[in-house]
């Protein structure tokens, strides 16, 4: 049976294209924004195509992910491009591609050490943009009020992350993100890396004094 | 804001004033946020336009990307743009039709003509190979006598062979009669000097004479330099003046020429075989998917041996199915 797949493809092009280009342009893909609606649309028609009954994701929370995933193959095209041009003499002026790509990076960092609830929280209020909070709290489930709640914890996780990830060397920045977010224990951490509890206090100390120190100097 | 309606007063609040500015505030904050996580916020939303164009863009490479038979199964019925597209792709197969038809004609020109000089070429050779016995049944009287007061040519010095003398011309017919000259190999009875004048197979059986014939006949279709090797320069510069009545191609020009120097008795031989063998094509749909050109074969009548023809076919399905 032949579905009419065209419409539907039509309909959620107008129902989403607007969030789904700003999904890949809050990833730092506004250059390959219409590339990446068209990789997405072209998958979800071929995949209507051979699973009837299937339709394309509506949430924000999916949409998010979808462009993500499109996302990471995009940086991760751009970062063997970028390989290539440091083997070749001539390099580019424009040093933007790099600049989005970082971005990208600790997006990417962030958002996979936030908890969960959290994490889904930001992601959906990413997608729909601060204007649509009701709908976003319809989506998840909860009152408008608990959204907002969940929201201001998931930001201000969310920033914490990103000064670790800025001011601290990557294996510092883990192991507080770990200890702060990670939901675990401070003997499960020690037993997961190989550490005693005082050693794990003691690299836990030198970390925050870095990251203080780096603070300062970075105010 | 205080509207008055139905003599009761209501009053209606509308956002704005402190709420717009809280609302910047927290834009703000929030794109600072963003920042800060690395999550870009779009330079440009949208607009209603590009949404179109994005669906346009994106419709026409699905038409592109999926395979034909979803084209034709699927999309006809989904897309309205469909029809259009395989509109474009039926103007496209017909046109690509109509070239290989063209190309075919062309070809099939080429090869009829091919034919037709290598039809007079077998109706030449005889009489360029005919040297003791005259291989014209009639000749036109006033033909024969335009030929005996025409100037001899300037030949070269070239020794002469010693050749037998040319036979007697036939007795001229009464005026009137038509100059038709008939192909030594269609003459009765068989001419026993066509042993020493026509290569003959080993065998020396009709069959190998014919087969021999043949191939003579494919080589002067291919050049007409294929007769030369058998006359000698006596005898191509002999005291007859080349014909005007060589109207034939290029290639036909020498062996013309060498005729009518070769016998003054020579009239351009008319083939009743060529004559009934006219150009004949056929441009037709054989199905719902083939088309072809086709040049029938020579008739079984005619001196060209058998089976030469051309057809070509496309096949339109396939043809469409490339785009």
């Amino acid at each position: 049976m032949n579905l009419p797949l065209e419409p539907q493809l039509t309909a959620h092009v107008q129902r989403h294209a607007r969030r789904l280009h700003r999904l890949a342009c809050g990833f730092g893909c506004a250059r390959d924004a219409d590339d990446i609606l068209q990789t997405l649309y072209t998958r979800w028609w071929r995949r209507m195509r051979d699973e009837p009954g299937w339709s394309p994701p509506e949430s924000n929370g999916e949409l998010f992910v979808c462009v993500r995933r499109v996302a990471i193959d995009i940086a991760a095209r751009e970062q063997r491009d970028r390989a290539r041009d440091e083997r070749s003499p001539v390099r580019p002026l424009d040093a933007s591609p790099e600049d989005s790509l970082q971005a990208f990076d600790r997006l990417r960092w962030i958002l996979s050490r936030l908890p969960v609830q959290l994490g889904d929280a930001l992601k959906a209020s990413l997608a729909a943009g601060r204007s649509d909070d009701a709908a976003v709290a319809r989506e998840l489930g909860l009152t408008h009020a608990a959204f907002t709640a969940r929201l201001f914890k998931a930001r201000r996780a969310a920033e914490e992350l990103a000064s670790f990830y800025e001011l601290l060397p990557l294996e510092r920045a883990n192991l507080l993100a770990e200890l702060r977010y990670g939901g675990k224990s401070r003997s499960e951490i020690a037993r997961q890396h190989g550490l005693s509890v005082d050693e794990l206090a003691a690299r836990c100390r030198g970390a925050e004094d870095a990251l203080e120190k780096n603070r300062k100097v970075a105010s | 804001m205080t509207t008055r309606h139905a003599g009761r007063g209501r009053l209606v609040l509308l956002r704005g004033g402190r709420d717009a500015r809280a609302s910047a505030r927290e834009d703000a904050d929030w794109d600072t946020f963003c920042a800060r996580i690395g999550w870009a916020s779009a330079p440009e939303a949208l607009s209603d336009h590009d949404e179109r164009l994005l669906v346009d863009r994106l419709l026409g490479t699905l038409d592109r990307t999926i395979d034909p038979a979803v084209v034709r199964g699927v999309a006809p019925e989904a897309s309205p743009r469909a029809p259009s597209a395989w509109a474009r792709q039926v103007v496209v197969a017909s046109t690509m039709l109509a070239v290989a038809a063209a190309i075919g004609l062309v070809v099939a020109a080429t090869l009829s003509w091919q034919a037709r000089a290598a039809a007079r070429a077998v109706h030449a050779e005889p009489e360029v190979l005919a040297t003791s016995a005259p291989r014209l049944r009639s000749i036109a009287p006033v033909e024969k006598a335009r030929h005996a007061v025409d100037p001899p040519m300037q030949e070269p010095d070239a020794p002469k062979k010693p050749r037998k003398a040319p036979p007697a011309p036939a007795p001229p017919e009464p005026p009137g009669a038509i100059a038709s000259v008939r192909a030594a190999d269609t003459a009765t009875p068989h001419d026993p000097e066509d042993d020493l004048r026509a290569p003959r197979s080993r065998a020396g059986d009709p069959a190998g004479e014919a087969s021999s014939r043949g191939a003579a006949v494919i080589a002067a279709a291919g050049s007409s330099t294929a007769t030369v090797p058998v006359l000698t320069d006596a005898e191509r510069f002999s005291a007859a003046a080349p014909s005007t009545l060589a109207v034939a191609g290029p290639q036909r020009v020498l062996g013309v020429e060498t005729l009518a120097a070769r016998s003054p008795t020579w009239v351009p031989a008319v083939s009743e075989g060529v004559r009934a063998t006219p150009a004949s094509w056929s441009i037709a749909p054989a199905g719902e998917r083939w088309f072809g050109a086709s040049l029938p074969p020579s008739p079984a009548g005619s001196v060209l041996p058998g089976g030469i023809g051309v057809v070509a076919q496309l096949d339109l399905g396939k043809a469409i199915g490339q785009f």
